[in-house]
Parts: structure tokens; C-alpha cells; sequence
């Protein structure tokens, strides 16, 4: 009898084992070594991890939550690997041992280097353009069989193009305001969506409803004629919040168009403030800012108050001599890594005071880099007097 | 594209890991082309979790290790799609459906590792040291 390597481990002091290359043993490395943790490791043995990425970048390992940046380690160390039970200097072929002595030990491979896991953020920058490339539209019949040109991704599409894990592409595509339209997940065009909520806030007067306790599926039943549930639903996350507690968030997406008790929605006044002067920028980047004050108050829903703080992010006061200007100037339009956002952000103004600065960079989360460690990577704060505002230029 | 990673056991089983400073020189170049079933040395279980490993006229020195995170030992296979679509789809850019599908599966688990990282230590062989006598007496 054999013994095996595990049990060479365990064994007592002294007894010897010779080991040798198995019959089955193969120099062109044919396994790959992955250093995982705990958790990893176990999600691995229970619902599986997932490789992602296209030929020209680098490969990415995605959990249900998290993604991974995989690094080649090397060793210049001989490593020889040891299956459970010796491979190869077993079985039938009894007869060929008087003279070769035959490894206890059968090693079947060689490493020549371990693959590392690194924690990083989700590679999502064509995530826009792909939901991107036919927005929703009124015009539209709901048929499926429409989207044959390539111009419509669905879930899994979408998970196989991008390099993020599913939590990851669920959360980016709520930001870029998508919805899943028949099988396809895509954005609304802003008119549309525009003409939805000024619908959804007079069917609310109309219905008595409250705007802070808005049952979904009511508005969705009495929307449902003129707007698509999942539309409908987009609408309520961007302009509002779910109320109580949310459901449990499907990965394949479908049950977001909610039931029972958890839809709930409160809308949010800044929101939909923001989404007005938002409209009034892209008509107009450039305004003077008391006819844009003005003008903002109009168009807005007259129970809501309208504030200048509500549109950090969005649009920039620049002073020229006593005038003052409001710019457009959206955060969501910039680059999501951080060396190009901070390259964006400098080209646009040379010097930031961190009041103005901070909206910029909410939005951008690196694993393993904070805000701190990114100013200081990109960029260089002065401050001219003790008392004076320290001021951000780039580095 | 995606690559799954799973494991079909459920419940890897332990392989184990012997990594030596250096390499393992085959002195005779003929064997270069087949070193399966070649016996490298012996390796022998001491006291306190030491090992010693044999090879020729060197002794190493090592120790069990455990390491600090679990190495996973995967394999990976290549499954050719049968679906004959695939191929009229070839032109059009559609890089999923052509591509052969791979899948990475998980066949071991590492947890320790027999480290020998001290230089060789060569064994002064019995039958010299007989000579010497022989020649002294």
C-alpha cells in the first residue's frame, strides 16, 4: 500500500518515503495555483466565481460582490505538487517495478508562481455607452424582436462585457438611470423621463396620493397605459427612495418592479429640483445666476423650494467682476478613474477650493485608496496665508 | 467574455506542496525528455514538524508550513461549442457565441507546504569513511 502525501503529513517521525515524478507528471504546468481567502473560498464551493474580461484587458475575478484584479506572482523557488492520492504509480501496470524504484510520492506538476487577488474597482467606463446606444423613447413598440442590430444589450450581455460583479453592475446601471425594457436594459431618454414624472406628479394630485408614501404598484397600474413598468420604476428610484424595507435586489433584475408591503416610495424634493435645473442646463450651459435662480423657482413645482447647494456636482459659480455665473458642469459627464477625473477637473478650473472640489470626487471609490490618499497623489494644496481658504492645484 | 470558476467536488481535497530553494538539476541528459516515474530522493519526518529531504548526496532541511491563505489548484477545460450557428455569426463581431467555452474548475486545495530553504547539506557517504579507515589501519 501507497501512502499518500497528506498522509506523509501526518505520519509518525522517522518512517521515509521516496518521491519522484509520477508516471502522469507534465512539464507545461498544466494547472494554475490561486491564493484565495476564506470567504472567497467559500463562495467559490458554493455558488462558483467568475472570470471576466475581453482580449485586451486584463482579466478580473468577480464574486457576487466584489472585483478582483488577478496578478501573476513568480517564484524562482522549485515548486512540485502532490496530489492527495499518488497519481500514476498506481494501478494496473505491476509488472515494470523491480527495477525502477517508483515514487510514494507521486508529483504530478511543477508551479513556476501563484496567481494573487487584489481588491479593485469595477471596470465599468463602457457600461454608459452600452445602455447608451438607443435611449428609451415614446415612439416604441415594446416587441422584442427589435433589438437583432446589436444596439440592445441584455443582463447577461452586459455582466460578459463589463468587468464588475453582478452587485457592482446592478448599482452602476441604477446610476446611469437604465431600466429593463423587455429583456434589454437601457437608458430613457431624458424627455421621455421628463414628461413621466410631470405626469406622475399630477396623477398624485389628481389621486390624493402623498408624495413621501407612493405605492408602486398603484402608480404603476394607473401609468401603465402610456408607460412601461420598469420605466415607471426607474422614474420612482431617481426622483425618489424606497420607503420601508427594500426588497431582496434579484440579480436578474425583474422582481425590482416590486409587490406587497416593500414598495414604498418616497419622493425627494432635491431630486426632482436638480432634475429641473438640470433641464434648464442643457438648454443653456451658461446663465447669469439671478435669471437662472429665477427661472428655476418657475419651472419647478411650486411646493418645492429650490436651493443653489442642490446643484453642487452639477454646475459651477464663476465671479467675474461683480457678476456671477452659473456654468453646467456634471460630475456624471467625467471620467470615473481618478487620474483622469483630476486631469478633468483641472483643465476645467486651475484652482479648487475643497467646498467646490468635494462634489467631484464623492462618487469616486478605489479600493484601498482614500480621498486623502488620492489629493495627495493628485494634487498639491497650498495655502497663501494661515487664514486664507487652502486652495487645490494640480500636481 | 466570462470564465466560470467553480468547484464540482463540493469538498476540495487536500493536495501538498513541496517547494525547494533552487532547482532539481537531472544529471543525465537523456532523461530530460522523460523524467515521469524518476525518483528524485527520499523525504523523511523528524521531530517537531521537521522534514529532511534526500536527494543524492545532499540532505535538505525543511519544515511544514501552513500557509497563510489556502492556494487553489485549478485546471482549466476548453468545451467546444456544438452550436452550428456559431459560425455564421463569425463576421459580425459577436465575440461571445463563437469563442470555445472555457471553464476553470477547481481540482485541490493547498493548505501547507513542505518549505526547504536551507542550503543542501552534503552527506559525507559510508563507504569513504570505511576506505579511510582502511587505510589508516
Amino acid at each position: 500500500m501507497r501512502e499518500s502525501m497528506i498522509s506523509v503529513l501526518k505520519l509518525d517521525v522517522d518512517p521515509q518515503v521516496s518521491v519522484g515524478y509520477a508516471e502522469t507528471f507534465r512539464s507545461d504546468e498544466p494547472y494554475r495555483l490561486l491564493e484565495v481567502d476564506e470567504a472567497l473560498l467559500q463562495e467559490l464551493l458554493h455558488s462558483g466565481l467568475t472570470i471576466k474580461g475581453g482580449r485586451e484587458d486584463e482579466a478580473v475575478l468577480c464574486t457576487s460582490k466584489a472585483t478582483f484584479a488577478m496578478k501573476f506572482v513568480s517564484t524562482s523557488n522549485t515548486v512540485l505538487l502532490v496530489p492527495p492520492s499518488p497519481r500514476g504509480s498506481d494501478g494496473c501496470d505491476a509488472e515494470v517495478d523491480e527495477d525502477l524504484p517508483r515514487a510514494e510520492v507521486g508529483i504530478v506538476a511543477t508551479a513556476s508562481g501563484h496567481i494573487e487577488l487584489v481588491e479593485t474597482a469595477p471596470r465599468l467606463e463602457n457600461l454608459q455607452a452600452l445602455v447608451s446606444r438607443r435611449p428609451f423613447k415614446d415612439d416604441e413598440n415594446l416587441g422584442e424582436e427589435e433589438a437583432e442590430d446589436g444596439e440592445l444589450y441584455t443582463w447577461d450581455e452586459l455582466s460578459a462585457r463589463t468587468q464588475a460583479s453582478d452587485h457592482q453592475l446592478r448599482d452602476a446601471l441604477r446610476k446611469l438611470e437604465a431600466a429593463e425594457i423587455g429583456r434589454f436594459w437601457r437608458v430613457v431618454d431624458p424627455d421621455y423621463m421628463h414628461n413621466l414624472l410631470g405626469i406622475l406628479l399630477s396623477a398624485a394630485v389628481q389621486n390624493d396620493w402623498s408624495l413621501k408614501a407612493l405605492q408602486g404598484s398603484e402608480v404603476i397600474r394607473s401609468l401603465e397605459a402610456h408607460f412601461p413598468a420598469p420605466v415607471v420604476i426607474t422614474c420612482l428610484d431617481k426622483f425618489g427612495v424606497r420607503a420601508g424595507p427594500s426588497p431582496k435586489n434579484p440579480v436578474q433584475g425583474q422582481e425590482s418592479c416590486g409587490s406587497g408591503a416593500a414598495d414604498l416610495w418616497a419622493l425627494d424634493d432635491e431630486k426632482i429640483c436638480i432634475h429641473y435645473a438640470k433641464l434648464l442646463l442643457r438648454d443653456k450651459t451658461k446663465w447669469k445666476l439671478e435669471d437662472f435662480l429665477e427661472e428655476w423657482a418657475m419651472i419647478t413645482p411650486s411646493w418645492m423650494s429650490v436651493d443653489l447647494n442642490m446643484l453642487r456636482g452639477e454646475a459651477l459659480v464663476e465671479k467675474v467682476g461683480l457678476e456671477s455665473w452659473l456654468h453646467q458642469f456634471s460630475c456624471s459627464l467625467l471620467p470615473c478613474r481618478p487620474d483622469a477625473r483630476f486631469t478633468a477637473l483641472f483643465s476645467r478650473r486651475s484652482k479648487w477650493e475643497w467646498e467646490d472640489l468635494e462634489p467631484y470626487l464623492k462618487d469616486l471609490r478605489v479600493p484601498g485608496q482614500s480621498v486623502e490618499a488620492m489629493l495627495l497623489k493628485y494634487t498639491r494644496k497650498s495655502q497663501p496665508t494661515p487664514t486664507s481658504t487652502p486652495v487645490y492645484t494640480a500636481r | 467574455m466570462l470564465i466560470p470558476l467553480k468547484c464540482s467536488c463540493g469538498d476540495c481535497q487536500e493536495w501538498a506542496m513541496i517547494e525547494l530553494q533552487g532547482s532539481i538539476e537531472i544529471q543525465q541528459s537523456g532523461l530530460l525528455e522523460k523524467i515521469q516515474a524518476l525518483t528524485i530522493g527520499t523525504l523523511c519526518k523528524r521531530a517537531g514538524g521537521k522534514f529532511t529531504f534526500t536527494v543524492g548526496y545532499h540532505e535538505l532541511e525543511g519544515l511544514q508550513v501552513a500557509l497563510k491563505k489556502p492556494l487553489l489548484i485549478l485546471k482549466s477545460r476548453t468545451q467546444e461549442i456544438q452550436d452550428e450557428n456559431s459560425m455564421e455569426v463569425d463576421s459580425t463581431g459577436n465575440v461571445s457565441k463563437q469563442e470555445p467555452r472555457a471553464e476553470l474548475q477547481v481540482i485541490g486545495i493547498i493548505r501547507h507546504k513542505l518549505l526547504f530553504k536551507s542550503r543542501p547539506k552534503a552527506l559525507i557517504s559510508k563507504p569513504e569513511v570505511k576506505v579511510k579507515g582502511r587505510v589508516k589501519g
